[in-house]
């Protein structure tokens, strides 16, 4: 896993705005930080990525991550 | 068609064997736009999903009951012959072109972990996506191995629905 990536895990949710905030502008290969950090997969059961971004995206509003 | 002389640069068995473009990037990070399927849904024959032993909502692994010998979300050269052999593919000896069959290439890195899945066509080349990147093909499964992808290490073969098989005399 690149260092970076990990540094991000690190921060825990605060990273969390700034993470959903990219999935808002693009998809990107965070699903793993976002399970790892709100110990819980948002996205299970989506059955291809852009699903599962809007999943973390709707949660992400109703946690008030985003807006 | 975009610029591609990135490729051989990246892939060092590509420019002594060659290699074509068969289709643009398919993501578009400056619209949001993601790569609709990676390197190992491409082998499989799948343009929408994103195949992945990764256990997290949105990637698709294939289990099948019976033929996954490791847990599904673990990044092994078994559990990925066995997501093939899901869809019908039984082991091959080798990637010699057969009359009838497609064939599948499974990659591996010096550390035995799964990188690339290579798909061969009718005409005896093979067919590679690179990462989110183009798809390109390739003469042989060794021409796309290297320091990224490592080697092809194991074959699978299924045979191609409707396919007449040419009759010698």
């Amino acid at each position: 896993m690149h260092p970076a990536y990990q540094t991000i895990m690190a921060m825990g949710k605060d990273a969390l705005p700034f993470i959903l905030e990219d999935l808002k502008k693009q998809i990107d290969h965070w699903f793993y930080a976002l399970k790892f950090i709100a110990r819980e997969d948002i996205g299970e059961g989506a059955s291809n990525l852009d699903e599962a971004r809007q999943l973390w995206l709707a949660w992400g509003r109703k946690q008030k991550y985003i807006s | 068609m975009r610029n591609c002389s990135w490729v051989p640069g990246v892939f060092e068995n590509l420019a002594a064997t060659g290699f074509d473009i068969v289709a643009d990037c398919t993501s578009d990070r400056t619209r949001g736009r993601p790569s609709g399927y990676n390197c190992i849904a491409w082998a499989a024959g799948r343009t929408g999903e994103w195949w992945w032993p990764c256990g997290i909502g949105g990637y698709t692994w294939p289990v099948a009951e019976g033929t996954h010998i490791e847990p599904p979300n673990k990044e092994t050269l078994d559990n990925f012959i066995a997501a093939f052999r899901s869809i019908g593919y039984l082991s091959s000896d080798n990637g010699n072109w057969e009359d009838g069959f497609e064939k599948v290439a499974l990659y591996v890195n010096n550390q035995g972990i799964p990188t690339h899945a290579a798909r061969s066509l009718p005409d005896g080349n093979w067919t590679s996506k690179l990462g989110e990147a183009e798809d390109i093909r390739h003469p042989t499964p060794e021409s796309i191995g290297g320091r990224v992808y490592g080697k092809p290490v194991a074959f699978l073969k299924r045979e191609i629905p409707g396919h007449k098989r040419k009759r010698y005399r």
